[in-house]
């Protein structure tokens, strides 16, 4: 994708302040650029995540949880990043992190499923669209850069849409012997359907050598794999893993922290694997909604609206930064009188960082990844 | 012929190569609806809620013994910080016994059943009242879950199945409720006043997910003010023998580990408005009112019949198999109405309500092609093919006949 002189100006001061300018010499030759969308299935409290101890209103109502948050790491006068983000600390110190605060899609109900639809397909409704953002953005890359993987049983809506993509789920089962795959090649070789596509879940099975054998439960396995996908030089330029576990109704302290150990671990684990490609890699960690301003009468949270979206990667635009339009915590500044109020539209966030990855118009991008909610 | 096949795949687990050829769809569907056994002998063999619970409090004792003399937690599962791998091991392999004897036992009853239309209704209902083996506490009770809460009611009326479900300690556990308590309910109150802190309060997960999958379904015009007072409205309901603090203290005499229960002081008091209507503050009545009124909720019966067309046809249900799924003609007189009860889907299906054959299957295909004049039929019949999938079985059937 190249940026005519025209784009560039009709964009405005944004794209150079954005950095975009640079980057332009280099849009034209097929680069190295590499996406991952790390998606946080069940809310993921952003208040826990990077925690508000600067607002006055935070510490009554987080209670316990506020007495946690206040041991992370400082990221400005006003946030702390959760204390089982060590990783994600570094790198925030080394301006390869970036956290948008009180930010949320279109979506203003509070279902787990109808939110990660709005999410992931990126409309004004849920189930409204059947493509997802992620394909749409393949639209606008080169056709080096198409290239696009799920680590997930089936394609997620997130990655579904005209440009064909690819899944990989790691089976707990023994693996098929060479044998097997030898007499399968040649069975397949003369079906014109089948034996594309045999050919190529072949090639996702060496690339993903030996790390698939465990199901990637854990977080740093799960990032070695995705890493491990993405690293070669024929291997997935645009990736999306799945994580669960974060709907913390109760016991919220114990469990987010072991998930966000698992976040940790995953996000260190692909810096790791990707080696010198990390300098041209962005990684995107978002969710469906946030959870209540207040811990509720069992130690957790409940279904909110505001949350945070990470960033991380080798070419962030504001690495190191916290940004977001603080609505505060009072009481009068809760939505419905319980939730973070959104003052960020979470798809501007995700298009503004992947035209800033990409080189692409900001503008452009916005539109073709969410013509509708950014319109 | 092939319909024949067809309602053994469709509507069954498949054929058996020693089954008895079906010559009337319609009866064999019907009959195992009468003949069904909610607790066949591998299912009656198992072990109850009390040795389940047991399990769960031994390998939490072990567990906490276990914490105590470990020093430092190497960071695992957070709850199981601080064991030893082995010993956790040892520890949860009473809870995991449960769980696969009752894998075990499903899989038994469901390769030799003379009922699978039967077994295909549990699975499903098991489906729609889901729960997750991901907490430790529900593993055990996973089993128990779909043979005592599910399996007895699935020839019965939705809303004894739907408080069956709720009230199961492994729903209870799962979503939260067991320790969800009364913010103004007298031990919360207590708790608050002599501590001077804030006491045990709501946890509103159970009550959202009631709404949204169990009964009315998502975008139905329910309120975050719902949601609050039906949590309000099922405080008190809880499991004996798990949690510990002050309800444990509270348990009725007699009540064995395992066993639901409802305990008066965990309870918000007074009355609850939900979508529009007040309930009187009557103790475990006033969640169990509220249950059946949603249980006949008119968007609780196309919600149910969506899935269940969709389970018995296509993805995407023709508008006709939806409505009469969920509107039968001997309930037309009675709104709001609309249980898919299991005897009147399976009459359905199998041509009690006309509109249902062509829309609810290729066994309806044959009875449309005996009923309807003929040009209709040949309508409805390319409708039905259209509306059918996989592709290839429709394709396959309409050679046949």
């Amino acid at each position: 994708m190249i940026l005519t002189r025209r784009t560039v100006l009709a964009a405005g001061l944004g794209v150079l302040a954005a950095g975009a300018l640079p980057r332009m010499a280099c849009a034209a030759a097929p680069t190295s650029r590499r996406l991952l969308f790390v998606i946080q299935r069940g809310a993921a409290d952003g208040l826990a995540i990077a925690a508000p101890i600067g607002d006055p209103a935070f510490a009554a109502a987080r209670r316990a949880l506020a007495d946690e948050a206040a041991t992370g790491a400082e990221l400005d006068g006003m946030f702390t990043l959760h204390p089982a983000l060590t990783g994600a600390a570094g790198l925030f110190a080394a301006r390869e992190a970036h956290v948008a605060h009180a930010v949320a899609t279109a979506y203003r109900d509070r279902s787990h499923f109808d939110g990660q639809n709005m999410l992931e397909g990126g409309g004004t409704r849920p189930y409204g669209r059947e493509d997802g953002w992620l394909n749409r953005l393949l639209t606008l890359l080169p056709a080096s850069e198409r290239d696009a993987l799920a680590i997930a049983p089936a394609v997620p809506l997130a990655l579904r849409g005209a440009l064909p993509v690819g899944t990989y789920a790691p089976s707990r089962l023994p693996q098929a012997d060479a044998d097997l795959i030898a007499r399968l090649s040649s069975l397949y070789a003369k079906d014109e359907l089948l034996h594309p596509l045999w050919d190529s879940a072949i090639k996702t099975r060496e690339l993903a050598g030996d790390i698939g054998g465990n199901n990637g439960r854990n977080g740093a396995e799960l990032g070695a794999l995705a890493a491990s996908l993405m690293a070669p030089v024929d291997g997935a330029r645009v990736m999306m893993v799945e994580t669960g576990g974060w709907d913390t109704h109760s016991g919220q302290r114990g469990r987010l922290a072991a998930q966000l150990r698992g976040l940790d671990q995953l996000v260190g684990a692909v810096k790791t694997g990707l080696g010198v490609a990390w300098a041209n890699t962005l990684v995107i960690v978002a969710t469906e909604f946030g959870r209540t301003v207040a811990v509720n009468g069992t130690g957790g949270t409940d279904h909110g609206t505001g949350s945070a979206a990470l960033l991380f990667g080798g070419a962030l635009a504001a690495g190191g930064q916290v940004s977001a339009d603080w609505p505060g915590l009072g009481e009068g500044a809760l939505l419905d009188g319980r939730d973070l109020k959104p003052t960020r539209s979470l798809e501007a966030v995700i298009a503004d960082a992947v035209a800033h990855h990409y080189g692409l118009d900001p503008a452009r991008a916005r539109k073709a990844l969410y013509p509708e909610v950014l319109a | 012929m092939a319909i024949q096949y067809l309602a053994a795949n469709r509507f069954g687990l498949g054929r058996r190569w020693d089954d008895p050829a079906i010559h009337d769809p319609r009866a064999w569907l019907l009959r195992q609806l009468a003949d069904f056994d909610p607790a066949p002998p591998p299912i009656a063999a198992l072990e109850g809620r009390a040795a389940i619970a047991t399990a769960y409090i031994e390998y939490r004792e072990d567990r906490r013994a276990m914490r105590r003399e470990a020093a430092e937690a190497a960071p695992m599962s957070e709850e199981e910080k601080g064991m030893d791998p082995e010993l956790r091991r040892l520890a949860r392999s009473a809870i995991r016994r449960h769980y696969v004897d009752g894998v075990a036992a499903r899989l038994t009853t469901a390769v030799a059943s003379p009922t699978p239309f039967a077994e295909r209704l549990t699975h499903f209902w098991s489906n729609h009242f889901a729960v997750s083996a991901d907490k430790i506490a529900v593993i055990g009770f996973t089993g128990n879950y779909e043979f005592e809460a599910i399996r007895p009611h699935i020839t019965g009326k939705f809303a004894d199945l739907l408080i069956a479900a709720v009230r199961h300690p492994a729903m209870l556990l799962y979503l939260d409720q067991a320790q969800s308590f009364g913010p103004d309910s007298p031990v919360a109150t207590r708790i608050r006043r002599r501590q001077n802190r804030p006491g045990p309060g709501l946890n509103e997960n159970l009550a959202r997910e009631i709404l949204e999958l169990h009964t009315l379904g998502v975008r139905t015009g329910y309120t975050q003010a719902d949601v609050t007072a039906f949590a309000k409205a099922l405080t008190g309901l809880t499991v004996a023998g798990l949690g510990r603090g002050a309800g444990q203290r509270l348990m009725p005499a007699g009540a064995a580990p395992g066993e639901t229960v409802f305990i008066p002081q965990l309870h918000q008091p007074g009355e609850q408005t939900i979508l529009g209507k007040r309930y009187a503050d009557g103790g475990a009545k006033q969640a169990e009112a509220v249950l059946r009124d949603l249980a006949v909720h008119p968007a609780t019966a196309q919600h149910i019949a969506t899935k269940l067309a969709r389970h018995f046809t296509a993805d995407d249900p023709p508008p006709a198999g939806r409505a009469a799924v969920g509107r039968f003609p001997e309930e037309r007189r009675r709104p709001p109405l609309a249980l898919p009860h299991p005897r009147r889907l399976a009459r359905a299906v199998a041509g009690g309500a006309r509109d249902v054959q062509v829309a609810v299957g290729l066994d309806g295909v044959a009875d449309a092609r005996a009923q309807a004049p003929r040009a209709r039929r040949a309508a409805e019949y390319r409708r039905a093919l259209r509306s059918a999938r996989p592709a290839g079985v429709a394709t396959g059937i309409a050679r046949g006949l």
